[in-house]
C-alpha cells in the first residue's frame, strides 16, 4: 500500500518537473480506489472553472484537453473525497481516490451488471454485504437476505436442511404463479426454480446452489423500474449477485472454517393423559396397524391402564389392559415426539485465493458445506469450486470469465400429508407406545421399528418414524455449473461495447423410495412399496450484447446511452419412473419391483426471450438525472401476431441538496433526494400454453386391450393469450442528517398488473374443466423505510439499521371469481385463493360457524358475533351461497421490520437481527387433524362439558348448554381434517431474534507476529428467540414450500435454532 | 417453438384412436361413477366410506362425488363428440356411428340423472364459453335424432372397416346397429308418462334390436394395467367406499335367485343380509360392464305385452328375460380360488336356471298389479348395478296404485326417492351466463311430469 502513494506522490511532483510543454495539453490518466486500487469508472474529471469535463472510461481512464496553463483538475465520485490536483501532460497519472467514511456506500450494481450512483436512481434499491450474508449462517442465500432488506418477504418452507426458500419482492404480481423474483449472478440470471413441495416432498429452491461465501455483495433492484432492461424475466424484481473476484497485488489467501449445532426450536404440544383408543375404549397394538379409524388417541385414562405381564412382541410389559390392580405395572404416555428430535451438526470450510498483476487478475473459491438435521437421514451437502479472472488484452480490449461448478446432494424424508412422514407418525399416533423400544440408539437399531418378518413395530396406521427414517427416503442430486465470458470493447474513449454470454445448467437427478411394509399407499396397494427415479437436465443461456457512450456535454450537463439487446433461451426436460410392488424386502430399486407396474412421465421446456433496449440518462449539474428506458421484446410463448410487446420505463432523481448547494458539512441537513418512476413491464405465459394438446389417457402405462388411448388435456389452450401487463408508479425520498449519522429511505409504490393469465375453472360442458385466459388484474401498494444512524461514534461504536415494510395486493377485476393460486392447491377445507376484492392468496373456505346477526351474502368471518348453537348446545356450521367462499384469513403480514444493531468496541463486535411480522394468520391443519385425534394439548378437557364460547341460540337468547369436546364434537366438525377452516386459523406473528452474533478481530499487535493478515473468531446464533402466539411449529413454514399457496402448515417439518462457531482467516 | 415437442396436438389424432378412447371412457365412467351414484339411489349400492351422507340423499351441487359425476360424463362426451367430428372429416361412417350411439348413451344417461342439459352447444369451448342447457324433450329428440344418424351411417360403406379398435364388437358393425335400436326403444320408454306413442315407438325399435346373448354390449376389462382393471375391482379391493346394499343382498337371498352368488358377497357370508362386497360377476379385475343387454330388449318387450294386454305374450317374453339374464351371469364359473380372494362360484346348471325362471316369470294367474311388480321386479335384478332402475321407477310412477313407481326401491330416508341430482358446482359456479334455475332433487324434469 505505502508504494503505491509513493508512487502517487512522485508522479504529483513531476507536475512541476514536467510543467514546459505548450497548449493546448491532453492530460491521461487513471483513477483508482487507494483501498481496492481497482481502476474506478464514471469518475468526473472536471477542469476547475471551467465547463470542461469528462467521466472516466470502464477502465478508470480519462483524457481531457486543457487549454489554460493554470489549471487544477477536481476529481470527484460519490462516496470519495474529492480530488484537486495539478497533474503534468505527457504522462499518464494515478489518482488515488479515497472513500469518504462518512458516505455509506454509493455506487450501486443496476441491471447487466452495470455501476451505477445511487444518487443517480430514481427508484429504490437496497444492498446487502457479504458480511451480513455470512454471519447469518444460513446455507441458503435466500433465507440470509431475510429481514434485511424493506419490500422483500422472505419464508423457509422449514428448518429441514436444504429446505426451500421463498422470497416475494413487494408481494404477488401474478396469478399464474409466476412471481418468481429474477435472480442474477455476475450479469447472467440464473434459475431459481424448484422448491414447490411436490411429492409431499421438502426440495430446494436451486438458488441454495450459491455459495454465499463467495459472495461479494447482493443488490436488490425492488420493482421493475429498476429491473428494466431485464424484460419480462424482471416482472417481479431482480436481485442481482456480485461474486467475490480477484485485485492487483500480493495474492490473498482467505480460509473459513464453522461448524454449527441445530435443535428444533418450536413444537405443538401433545396431550399426555388418554391412550389410543375409541369412545374410551383401549385399542390394541395389532388393531389399529392398517386403520386409521383406529388409530386415535381417544380411549382410556392412562391411570386406568396397566402392563398385563405377559411379554408381547409389542412390548415386554406385555398387552396395556383397562385395570387398576395395584400388583400390575402403570402405563404412562411416552414422549415421543420431543425424543424423537436430535441435535443436527454442519460444518463449513472455504477458501479463496486471489490477485493479480499487470491487468490481470483471478479469483479461485473452493467450498464445502454439510448439513445433517434434527431428524437422523436428513442430510444436505454441497461442494462448490469457482474460477474467474480478467485481464487487460489491451488498452482497448478486457476480457473476463468466470465458472462456478456446484455439486449438491440433499437426503430427505416425508412431509405432511403422508403416511411416512415422521411428524404426520408423532403427531398423530397415540402415545401409549415407546416407538424407541427402549433403545437408545432407535434409529440404527431395527428392533426398535421392525419385526424379524419385516412388519412394523408402530403404534397406529402410520410409518414408525425410525422405520421411515431408514426406509423412505429420497434423494436429489445437482450437479452444475454457472459461468460467462466477457469482453469489454473500447471504441472511443467514451463509448464501450460490452458482450456478455453466461451458462446456467444443471443436471438433477433424483429418486423417492417407499419400502416393503411403508405405510403410505400406492395404486391402491398398500405396504407394497415402490421406487421413484428422475432425471432432469435444464440449461440457460444468456447473451447480452450493448453499446454504452457516456459524456459530459458541458459544465452542466451529461449524458449516458445504452443500446444493447438480451437473448435469452430456457431448456429444461425431465424423464421420470415409478414402479410399485416391491418383491424383495431389502432390495429398493427398480429391478426389485412388480415388472408389469413400471409408470414413465416426461416433459420438456423451452422457452426464447429476445429483447432490444434503449437505456438514456441525462444528468444536469450533478444533482438532477432523468433515465428513460425503453424495450422491445419477443417471448416465445405468445403468438407471433402479439409481438413484440414494448416495455417503457422513466424515472428521475434530485439531489436537493446539491440543488440549492446546501453546504452539508456545516448544516445538519447533510443528503437530501426525492426520486420518482413510472415504469411498465410484462410477464410472459408459460410456454405451450398456445395449443391443446393430448395425453394418453390416465396416465402411462396405460391403454386398453392392446389399444393407445389419447385425451386432450382438461385444460384447453389459447392461441391469443397475452403477456400479463405491469404498470407501476414509485417514488421516494433519501435523506441523511448530522453529517449522515441519521439516514432515511422512504419509497412508496403502486402496481396495477393487468391482463393475469389463468387458468381459470370453466363449465366443463365446454369440454374441458379449465381455460387458459386473461382475465382480472392485482393491485399492489405498499411502503418500504429503512432507517440508519450511528448513534454513538467513539470507541465503541453503535450502528442501527431498521427496515420497514407494509404492502398489499389485492386482486379485482375477476369475471371469474375465486381462483386458486398456486401449484399446490390442495386442501380442501382452506385454500389459497383469488377472489375480488381480496388480498392474493387469501385462505378461503367452504364452511364457517353461523353468527347471530351476520347476513348471510356477507362472506366475512366476523369473530366479534356470537355464533348460533343448535338444540344440544353446538355451534352451526353454514356453507356460502354456490360458488362463492367464505374469506377465512389472510396469510400475509400487516407489516415486518427488520432491525439490526451493531455494536463494536475495540476488536470486538456484536451484531443482532430482529424480525418482525406481524398480522400475518396461519390455517393449522395440523391442529385441526391432531384435535379430531385426540392427540392434541386442547383434548385433554375432553371430559368436561363447557358452553361454546361466545354463543347465543338460534333466537339470541343465551346459550346454556354445555357440550363435550370429544370425539362426537371433533366428528360433527367435518371429522378428520374437519371443516369450518376458521378453527384452524391462527395468528402467527413473531418477534425472533433472527440473528446474534459476536465476533473477535485479533489485534494487530497478534497478527504482527504471525502470517495472517486478518483473523476473525465468530460465535452466531440463529433464531435464538422466537416469540410468537401461533400453537404449532415456529411459523416461518410454509406447507408448499416456494410455492404461491402460503401461510398452511400441514405436518410441516419444524425449524430450528442453531449455534455456529467460524474462524476467518486472511493471509 | 412453442409447440410441445412431448407432446401430440388434436390433428394426428385419428378415429382410430378415438374411437378407443371414448368407449375407454365412456364405459368407465359408467362402470364407477354411475354404479356408485345411480346404484346408490336404486338401491343397489350403499356408501361404506366417503360421503355416506349420500345414503340419505344429501346430495348438494358441491358434493365432491356429484363434481366428478358430472365431470367424467361430459369429459367422456367430449372425447365422443371429438370423435364424430374427426370421422365425418375422415370420411369414417362406421367410427361416427359408434360415436353418435354412446354419444347418445352418456347424454341420456346424462339428461336422467339432472333434467335439462348442455348438448347442443357443449363441447365447443371456443365458440361457447357458457353452453345453454338445453330443455330435456330437445335432448331426447337429439338422442334419437343421433340414433337414426348412426343407424343411417352403418348402412354406408367404409374402408378401411371398424377393427380392433372398436374394444366392444371389434368392428361388428352390425351388432352395432342392433344396440342403436335397442337405445332408440330404452329412450322411447323413458317417455311413456309425456308421449303416447311412446310404447309404440319402442316396439317398432326392438323389432330390429338385440337377438341374443351374443349381441349383447359389453366392455371386457382386463387383467393388466391400473387403467385397464375393472373399477369395480379396484373398488372391492382398495377404495372400499361403496358395497353391495344390504337390501339388495337380501331380496337375492329370499327369493333364492341362482345371480345371487354372482352378484354379491362372499359366498359364506352372504345370507346375513349385512354387508356384503360386490361379487365376482361385476367385480373381478377382468370382468365386464354392460351398456345394454338381451335380456333388457325382452323385459322392454315384456312391459310393452304388459300395456297391450297381451299377458301370455308378457309371461313368454319374461320368462326369456329371466332365462337370458341368468344365463349371461351364471353361464360360467365367476372369481377366484386364490385364498386373498376366495370368491369363487361355480357356474349352475340350466335346470336350476329354468326352474327360476319358470317360477319368477309364472305371472298367469297373478293379478295384473302383482304381475307388473314382477317383471319390473325381475328387470330390477337382471339389471344390478345397470342405471335403469331408477328411471323405470321414476316413469312408471302409480303404474301400480299405491306404488310411487316400480321396481320397488327401498327409501332410506323421507318419503320420496329424489327425481335429480342438482347440477355440480363446477357448472355452475364460473357462469356469467346461461345459468340455470336452482332445482332441489326433488324438482321433477320434463318426462317425470307428474301424471
Amino acid at each position: 500500500m505505502m508504494k503505491f502513494y509513493v508512487v502517487i506522490y512522485l508522479l504529483v511532483f513531476c507536475t512541476i518537473i514536467a510543467w514546459s510543454q505548450s497548449l493546448p495539453l491532453v492530460l491521461k490518466g487513471i483513477v483508482a480506489d487507494t483501498k481496492t486500487q481497482e481502476p474506478m469508472p464514471g469518475v468526473s474529471v472536471a477542469v476547475k472553472g471551467t465547463s470542461k469535463g469528462t467521466l472516466t472510461d470502464a477502465f478508470g481512464k480519462f483524457e481531457i484537453e486543457i487549454a489554460d496553463s493554470t489549471y487544477t483538475l477536481v476529481i470527484k465520485f460519490l462516496g470519495y473525497k474529492t480530488k484537486e490536483i495539478k497533474p503534468p501532460s505527457g504522462v499518464e497519472i494515478i489518482v488515488a481516490l479515497e472513500e469518504d467514511t462518512k458516505e455509506i456506500e454509493e455506487v450501486i450494481i443496476t441491471s447487466v451488471a452495470i455501476k451505477r450512483e445511487k444518487k443517480e436512481l430514481g427508484y429504490a434499491v437496497q444492498e446487502v454485504k457479504s458480511a451480513e450474508i455470512t454471519e447469518s449462517k444460513e446455507t441458503n442465500l435466500l433465507n440470509a437476505l431475510n429481514a434485511k432488506v424493506a419490500g422483500v418477504q422472505i419464508n423457509a418452507s422449514s428448518g429441514s436442511p436444504g429446505a426451500a426458500a421463498r422470497i416475494q419482492l413487494r408481494g404477488n404480481a401474478s396469478l399464474n404463479g409466476n412471481n418468481a423474483t429474477l435472480i442474477v449472478v455476475d450479469g447472467i440470471p440464473i434459475d431459481n426454480t424448484g422448491g414447490e413441495n411436490t411429492r409431499t416432498l421438502e426440495s430446494s429452491n436451486r438458488g441454495i446452489d450459491l455459495n454465499p461465501d463467495d459472495i461479494a455483495s447482493v443488490t436488490i433492484l425492488k420493482g421493475p423500474a429498476a429491473a428494466a432492461l431485464y424484460g419480462v424475466r424482471a416482472a417481479n424484481g431482480a436481485i442481482l449477485i456480485t461474486t467475490k473476484s480477484g485485485a492487483e497485488g500480493k495474492t490473498v489467501i482467505n480460509f473459513t472454517t464453522g461448524m454449527g449445532m441445530h435443535e428444533v426450536n418450536k413444537l405443538p404440544e401433545l396431550q399426555t393423559r388418554f391412550a389410543g383408543g375409541n369412545n374410551g375404549i383401549f385399542i390394541p397394538f395389532d388393531n389399529r396397524q392398517s386403520s386409521p379409524a383406529e388409530s386415535r388417541s381417544w380411549g382410556p385414562a392412562y391411570e386406568n391402564l396397566r402392563y398385563s405381564g405377559v411379554p408381547t412382541r409389542w412390548d415386554s410389559r406385555g398387552d396395556i389392559i383397562e385395570s387398576t390392580d395395584p400388583a400390575l405395572g402403570l402405563v404412562a404416555p411416552y414422549h415421543n415426539l420431543n425424543r424423537f428430535f436430535i441435535k443436527g451438526f454442519e460444518r463449513n470450510n472455504y477458501v479463496s485465493f486471489s490477485g493479480g498483476k499487470d491487468g490481470s487478475k483471478f479469483f479461485l473459491s473452493m467450498g464445502n458445506f454439510k448439513q445433517n438435521g434434527v431428524i437422523p437421514s436428513q442430510v444436505f451437502e454441497r461442494t462448490s469450486v469457482k474460477l474467474s479472472g480478467s485481464n487487460e488484452v489491451y488498452k482497448w480490449l478486457k476480457l473476463s470469465a468466470s465458472a462456478t461448478y456446484t455439486y449438491s446432494d440433499a437426503s430427505r424424508l416425508r412431509k405432511g400429508g403422508n403416511w411416512s412422514a415422521p411428524m404426520v407418525s408423532l403427531l398423530r399416533s397415540p402415545n401409549d407406545m415407546d416407538i424407541t423400544n427402549g433403545t437408545n440408539d432407535p434409529a440404527g437399531t431395527p428392533s426398535a421399528y421392525q419385526f424379524d418378518d419385516g412388519t412394523q413395530r408402530k403404534n397406529a396406521v402410520f410409518d414408525n418414524p425410525y422405520f421411515s427414517v431408514n426406509n423412505n427416503i429420497s434423494t436429489e442430486r445437482i450437479n452444475r455449473i454457472i459461468g460467462f465470458i466477457q469482453a469489454d470493447i473500447k471504441i472511443l474513449p467514451w463509448v464501450n461495447v460490452v458482450a456478455r454470454a453466461g451458462i446456467d445448467s444443471y443436471g438433477q437427478s433424483g429418486n423417492e423410495n417407499y419400502s416393503k411394509f411403508s405405510a403410505e399407499n400406492h395404486r391402491e396397494q398398500s405396504y407394497k412399496g415402490s421406487f421413484y427415479e428422475s432425471q432432469a437436465y435444464y440449461k440457460n443461456i444468456n447473451t447480452d450484447v450493448y453499446i454504452d457512450a457516456q459524456k459530459k456535454i458541458n459544465k452542466d450537463f451529461d449524458f449516458e446511452l445504452r443500446l444493447g439487446n438480451n437473448y435469452v433461451t430456457n431448456y429444461s426436460e425431465r424423464l421420470s419412473l415409478q414402479s410399485y410392488d416391491y418383491q424383495f424386502r431389502d432390495f429398493n430399486d427398480f429391478i426389485s419391483t412388480d415388472q408389469k407396474s413400471f409408470e414413465p412421465s416426461w416433459s420438456d421446456y423451452r422457452r426464447a426471450i429476445f429483447g432490444f433496449f434503449a437505456d438514456g440518462k441525462i444528468g444536469f449539474r450533478e444533482y438532477l438525472f432523468l433515465n428513460l428506458t425503453g424495450r422491445y421484446e419477443w417471448a416465445s410463448t405468445i403468438s407471433q401476431q402479439y409481438l413484440p410487446y414494448f416495455t417503457p420505463v422513466a424515472n428521475l432523481s434530485f439531489v436537493f441538496t446539491d440543488a440549492f448547494g446546501l453546504d452539508t458539512s456545516t448544516t445538519w441537513f447533510s443528503f437530501g433526494k426525492i426520486r420518482g418512476s413510472l415504469a411498465s413491464s410484462a410477464n410472459i405465459p408459460q410456454p405451450y400454453q398456445t395449443n391443446t394438446y393430448y395425453d394418453a389417457v390416465g396416465g402411462l402405462p396405460t391403454g386398453f386391450a392392446g389399444q393407445n388411448l389419447f385425451i386432450s388435456q382438461s385444460t384447453s389452450g389459447n392461441p391469443n393469450i397475452l403477456a400479463e401487463q405491469l404498470v407501476t408508479y414509485e417514488f421516494g425520498t433519501e435523506m441523511k442528517y448530522f453529517k449522515n449519522r441519521l439516514g432515511i429511505d422512504f419509497t412508496y409504490y403502486h402496481t396495477r398488473n393487468n391482463n393475469q393469465v389463468l387458468s381459470a375453472q370453466v363449465p366443463v360442458s365446454t369440454g374441458y374443466t379449465r381455460a387458459l385466459i386473461n382475465d382480472g388484474y392485482i393491485l399492489s401498494r405498499g411502503l418500504e423505510v429503512t432507517l440508519y444512524t450511528t448513534p454513538v461514534k467513539q470507541a465503541l461504536k453503535w450502528d442501527v439499521q431498521v427496515n420497514f415494510t407494509q404492502m398489499r395486493s389485492v386482486v379485482d377485476g375477476l369475471t371469474y371469481n375465486f381462483q386458486r393460486v398456486g401449484g399446490v392447491a390442495g386442501f380442501t377445507q382452506g385454500f389459497s385463493g383469488a377472489a375480488n376484492g381480496y388480498q392474493y392468496g387469501m385462505i378461503f373456505g367452504a364452511s364457517r360457524f353461523k353468527r347471530y346477526g351476520q347476513d348471510a351474502n356477507d362472506l366475512t368471518i366476523r369473530q366479534d358475533l356470537p355464533v348460533v348453537v343448535d338444540s344440544l348446545g353446538r355451534p352451526t356450521i353454514e356453507v356460502p351461497p354456490t360458488g362463492q367462499y367464505y374469506v377465512i384469513g389472510n396469510p400475509y403480514p400487516d407489516w415486518f421490520s427488520g432491525i439490526r444493531n451493531t455494536i463494536s468496541y475495540k476488536s470486538f463486535t456484536i451484531s443482532m437481527l430482529w424480525d418482525i411480522r406481524q398480522g400475518a394468520k396461519m390455517f393449522n391443519l395440523t391442529k385441526l387433524n391432531m384435535l379430531a385425534m385426540g392427540t392434541h394439548k386442547d383434548t385433554e378437557t375432553r371430559n368436561d362439558a363447557t358452553i361454546f364460547a361466545n354463543s347465543v341460540n338460534a333466537d339470541g337468547s343465551p346459550n346454556t348448554r354445555p357440550i363435550l369436546f370429544d370425539r362426537n364434537y371433533y366428528t360433527y366438525m367435518g371429522g378428520d381434517f374437519g371443516n369450518v377452516p376458521e378453527r384452524g386459523l391462527e395468528d402467527a406473528s413473531w418477534t425472533r431474534l433472527r440473528e446474534l452474533s459476536l465476533s473477535y478481530n485479533f489485534t494487530e499487535r497478534f497478527l504482527n507476529k504471525s502470517y495472517f493478515q486478518k483473523l476473525t473468531l465468530a460465535l452466531s446464533c440463529r433464531n435464538l428467540l422466537l416469540i410468537t402466539p401461533y400453537t404449532g411449529v415456529d411459523p416461518e413454514t410454509n406447507a408448499a414450500g416456494n410455492d404461491p399457496s402460503f401461510g398452511r402448515d400441514a405436518y410441516n417439518m419444524p425449524n430450528t435454532r442453531s449455534y455456529h462457531l467460524t474462524l476467518n482467516a486472511t493471509f | 417453438m412453442n409447440i410441445d415437442p412431448n407432446r401430440l396436438t388434436g390433428e394426428v389424432i385419428t378415429s382410430k384412436y378415438r374411437l378407443p378412447t371414448f368407449e375407454y371412457l365412456y364405459f368407465t365412467t359408467m362402470a364407477n361413477n354411475i354404479v356408485k351414484r345411480v346404484g346408490n339411489i336404486s338401491g343397489y349400492v350403499i356408501y361404506i366410506n366417503g360421503p355416506v351422507g349420500l345414503n340419505n340423499y344429501a346430495y348438494t351441487p358441491a358434493d365432491g362425488s356429484n363434481l366428478t359425476l358430472w365431470e367424467n360424463l361430459y369429459i367422456s362426451m367430449n372425447s365422443g363428440y371429438q370423435l364424430i367430428e374427426t370421422a365425418a372429416k375422415e370420411n369414417a361412417p362406421h367410427h361416427a356411428a359408434i360415436g353418435k350411439i354412446l354419444m347418445a348413451a352418456a347424454i341420456g344417461q346424462t339428461t336422467v340423472i339432472y333434467g335439462d342439459v348442455p348438448y347442443s352447444q357443449a363441447f365447443r369451448a371456443a365458440q361457447y364459453q357458457f353452453p345453454i342447457f338445453d330443455n330435456q324433450s330437445d335432448v331426447y329428440k337429439s338422442i334419437q335424432q343421433l340414433l337414426d344418424d348412426a343407424i343411417a351411417d352403418l348402412s354406408k360403406t367404409q374402408v378401411p372397416a371398424v377393427a380392433a379398435e372398436d374394444l366392444i364388437y371389434k368392428g361388428d358393425v352390425a351388432k352395432w346397429k342392433k344396440v342403436a335400436y335397442a337405445l332408440k326403444a330404452r329412450y322411447y320408454l323413458h317417455t311413456i308418462k309425456v308421449n303416447t306413442d311412446a310404447y309404440n315407438l319402442a316396439s317398432t325399435a326392438l323389432a330390429s334390436a338385440l337377438q341374443s346373448n351374443t349381441d349383447n354390449c359389453f366392455i371386457s376389462f382386463q387383467s393388466g394395467q391400473t387403467g385397464e382393471i375393472n373399477p369395480l375391482y379396484l373398488e372391492r379391493t382398495g377404495t372400499l367406499e361403496t358395497e353391495v346394499d344390504p337390501v339388495f343382498a337380501d331380496l337375492l337371498v329370499t327369493l333364492n335367485d341362482p345371480r345371487k352368488d354372482f352378484y354379491a358377497g362372499i359366498k359364506k357370508s352372504l345370507l346375513t343380509g349385512t354387508r356384503a362386497k360386490y361379487g365376482p360377476y361385476y367385480a373381478m379385475s377382468n370382468s365386464i360392464f354392460p351398456l345394454i343387454n338381451y335380456d333388457e330388449c325382452l323385459f322392454m318387450q315384456a312391459e310393452i305385452a304388459m300395456k297391450n294386454a297381451d299377458k301370455p305374450s308378457a309371461k313368454t317374453y319374461l320368462n326369456n328375460a329371466i332365462l337370458a339374464s341368468l344365463q349371461r351371469v351364471c353361464k360360467a364359473d365367476a372369481g377366484s380360488s386364490d385364498p386373498a380372494e376366495n370368491n369363487l362360484v361355480k357356474a349352475l346348471p340350466d335346470s336350476v336356471l329354468t326352474a327360476y325362471a319358470t317360477k319368477q316369470s309364472n305371472i298367469s294367474l297373478l293379478t295384473d298389479d302383482i304381475a307388473w311388480k314382477r317383471i319390473f321386479q325381475q328387470k330390477y335384478i337382471a339389471m344390478f348395478l345397470q342405471a335403469e332402475a331408477w328411471n323405470d321407477y321414476r316413469r312408471t310412477e302409480n303404474l301400480v296404485q299405491g306404488t310411487p313407481g316400480l321396481p320397488e326401491i327401498k327409501i332410506r330416508t323421507g318419503s320420496q326417492l329424489p327425481r335429480r341430482f342438482q347440477y355440480s358446482a363446477r357448472e355452475v359456479s364460473q357462469r356469467l351466463q346461461n345459468i340455470p334455475p336452482d332445482y332441489t332433487i326433488y324438482d321433477r324434469f320434463w318426462w317425470d311430469a307428474k301424471p
